[in-house]
C-alpha cells in the first residue's frame, strides 16, 4: 500500500528545530504571567471578595453592559459588514478604516474623542442635553456607547471576512428563485456564516467586558452606574491587591472558558460540509 | 419566439457578443470550449450580470436594455436556473430547497411544501424529501435542482452543464432521466454544455460559441455534416 507508506514517512518527519524552539518560547511567554498570577491568588479569600456588595455591583454592571454592547455591535455591525463585503462603493476602504480604527486606537483616545463629541458640552452631546435632557457621560448609557465603540470592529471584521468567503453563487441561486436581496441575506447569507457570527459576538463581548480606557474617560468611575469590573480591578490594585487578584482570576477563567468553547464550535462546524 | 436577445457583456479583455432566440417548448444547446462565454451568457439572461449593450426580451417583455435604461432584477425574471454544481442550500432539507422559491415569492409554508412535494414526486424523489443535500447522490441532487428551479414555474429554464459534476459511470442514465423530465417541461430551455452527447440527447437545436462569438447554429446533424470551424469539426467529427 503506497498510501500508508507515504503517510508513515510524513509522520516521521520532524518540524524544524528552530521553529519549534521559538514557538515554545512564545507559549512560555503566554503561560508565565498566568502562573505568576495564579500563584499569588489568595484562594481562601475568593468567597469573601466575591461576596462584597461593590464587587457584585461592578460584576453585574459589567455583565449587563458587555452583553448590551455585543448586541448593539451585532445589530449595526452585521449590516455594515455586509455592505463592506458585498457592495462596491467609492471610498469603501476609507469607510472600513474609519469604522475599525477604534480597534487599534489607544482606548483612552477613543474615550477622549467620545467625550468631545457626545459629552454634555460636546459637538453633538450638547443637543442631546438641550433637546432631550439626555446625558451619556457618567451614565450607564455612556458605558455601553464606549464599549460598543471599541468592540464593534472585532465583530465587523470577523463577519466581513466570513461573508467574503461564503460562496456568493448560493446567493445568486436564491435570487433566481425569486428572493430579494434582504430575503437572501436572512435565509442564505446569515445561516452560512453562523460560526463567524458567533465568533464575532464573542470577540466583541469579550472586548467590551475588558474595556477600560475609553469607558473610564467617557463614562467615569461611579460605583453602581459606570464602575465596571475592569475599572474596579484596576482601582483595587491600589487599595487591596488581594481583591484585584481574585477579580483578575475570575475574568481569566471566564475568557479562557469562552475561547475554549468557541474553538470547539469552530471545529464542529468545519468537520461538516459548510460552504 | 419566447426569448429574443442580443447579449453583449464586456469584461476585461473578453467580450461576449451573441444573439440568441428560443421558441416555446424548445431546447437550445449552447456548446463551446472552456472560457467561450457560455456561463456568462446564462448569467446575463438571468440578470446576474448586466449586459453592456444589446437587449433581452422574454415573452415580449423587456428584461435588460442598457440603451433604454431597463434592467429587471433576477428575482423578478420568470427564469429558472439549474447551476453547474446544483448549489442546493446545505442548511435546508431537500423539500425545503424545492420550497424555497415559492416561499421567497410569498406563498405560505403549507402550500409551498405541498408544491415542493409534488415536484419531488415528479422527479422521482418523493421519499428523499427530508434528507439533507449532502446525503443524496449527484444525480439525485441534479433532479432536486431541477425541481427547485421549476417550483416557480419559469417561462425559460437555464441549465448550466447539468451533467458535468457527475461520475462518468452514472452520466448516461442521468442523461436519459433528464431527457425524459425535460420533455415534460413546458418552459423554453437553454442548456449549456461542452459535451456533444448531451447536446444530441437533450437539445432540439444547437448554437456553438467560440471566444464570445456565435460561430454556427442549427440542428445537430446539419452542424455535424458541415462544421464551420476546426473546433466544431473536432467536436462533432465523430458523429457525422
Amino acid at each position: 500500500m503506497i498510501d500508508t507508506n507515504r503517510r508513515a514517512r510524513r509522520l516521521r518527519e520532524r518540524p524544524p528545530a528552530g521553529v519549534v524552539a521559538l514557538a515554545l518560547l512564545a507559549i512560555v511567554f503566554f503561560a508565565l504571567p498566568f502562573l505568576g498570577l495564579l500563584w499569588k491568588v489568595p484562594w481562601s479569600d475568593v468567597g469573601r471578595v466575591l461576596g462584597k456588595s461593590e464587587v457584585r455591583t461592578a460584576l453585574w454592571l459589567s455583565i449587563r453592559t458587555s452583553v448590551a454592547s455585543a448586541l448593539l455591535a451585532g445589530f449595526f455591525g452585521i449590516p455594515l459588514a455586509w455592505l463592506l463585503a458585498r457592495t462596491n462603493f467609492p471610498g469603501r476602504n476609507f469607510v472600513r478604516a474609519l469604522c475599525t480604527m477604534s480597534m487599534v486606537l489607544p482606548p483612552v483616545v477613543g474615550g477622549v474623542a467620545l467625550f468631545f463629541s457626545f459629552g454634555r458640552r460636546g459637538l453633538f452631546g450638547q443637543y442631546l442635553d438641550q433637546w432631550f435632557s439626555f446625558q451619556l457621560t457618567f451614565t450607564v448609557w455612556g458605558v455601553i456607547v464606549a464599549q460598543t465603540f471599541v468592540a464593534m470592529p472585532f465583530l465587523v471584521l470577523t463577519v466581513e471576512a466570513a461573508i467574503r468567503q461564503a460562496d456568493a453563487r448560493y446567493e445568486d441561486a436564491a435570487r433566481t428563485l425569486g428572493a430579494t436581496r434582504s430575503y437572501v441575506f436572512r435565509r442564505i447569507t446569515l445561516p452560512a456564516i453562523r460560526p463567524a457570527l458567533l465568533a464575532g459576538f464573542v470577540l466583541a463581548w469579550a472586548r467590551a467586558l475588558g474595556e477600560f480606557g475609553a469607558t473610564i474617560t467617557f463614562a467615569g468611575n461611579f460605583p453602581g452606574t459606570t464602575q465596571t469590573i475592569s475599572i474596579a480591578t484596576f482601582l483595587a490594585l491600589e487599595t487591596d491587591q488581594r481583591d484585584a487578584l481574585v477579580l483578575s482570576v475570575v475574568m481569566i477563567a471566564t475568557s479562557f472558558a469562552v475561547l475554549l468553547g468557541l474553538r470547539d464550535r469552530w471545529m464542529g462546524r468545519t468537520d461538516g460540509v459548510g460552504y | 419566439m419566447v426569448l429574443h436577445g442580443h447579449v453583449v457583456v464586456e469584461r476585461n479583455r473578453f467580450t461576449l457578443d451573441a444573439s440568441i432566440s428560443v421558441r416555446a417548448g424548445e431546447t437550445l444547446a449552447v456548446l463551446g470550449p472552456n472560457g467561450a462565454g457560455k456561463t456568462t451568457l446564462l448569467r446575463a439572461l438571468a440578470g446576474l450580470v448586466p449586459i453592456s449593450a444589446g437587449s433581452i426580451e422574454l415573452d415580449g417583455a423587456l428584461l435588460d436594455d442598457p440603451d433604454h435604461d431597463v434592467f429587471i432584477v433576477p428575482e423578478r425574471r420568470p427564469i429558472g436556473f439549474v447551476f453547474q454544481d446544483y448549489l442546493l442550500f446545505p442548511d435546508m432539507s431537500v423539500v425545503e430547497n424545492v420550497a424555497f422559491g415559492p416561499r421567497a415569492r410569498g406563498t405560505n409554508h403549507e402550500q409551498a411544501l405541498a408544491r415542493a412535494s409534488e415536484l419531488l414526486e415528479w422527479v422521482g424523489l418523493g421519499d428523499h424529501a427530508e434528507k439533507r443535500p449532502d446525503a443524496i447522490s449527484g444525480g439525485q441532487a441534479q433532479r432536486v435542482a431541477l425541481a427547485r428551479a421549476m417550483a416557480v414555474s419559469p417561462r425559460l429554464l437555464l441549465l448550466d452543464e447539468p451533467l458535468a459534476a457527475l461520475d462518468v459511470t452514472t452520466r448516461r442514465s442521468v442523461r436519459s432521466d433528464l431527457s425524459r423530465l425535460l420533455a415534460g417541461v413546458d418552459s423554453a430551455r437553454i442548456l449549456v454544455t461542452h459535451d456533444p452527447r448531451d447536446a444530441r440527447a437533450l437539445a432540439d437545436r444547437l448554437m456553438i460559441i467560440e471566444n464570445g462569438r456565435v460561430v454556427q447554429s442549427g440542428s445537430f446533424d446539419d452542424i455535424a455534416a458541415n462544421p464551420a470551424t476546426p473546433y466544431v469539426h473536432e467536436l462533432l467529427g465523430d458523429f457525422s
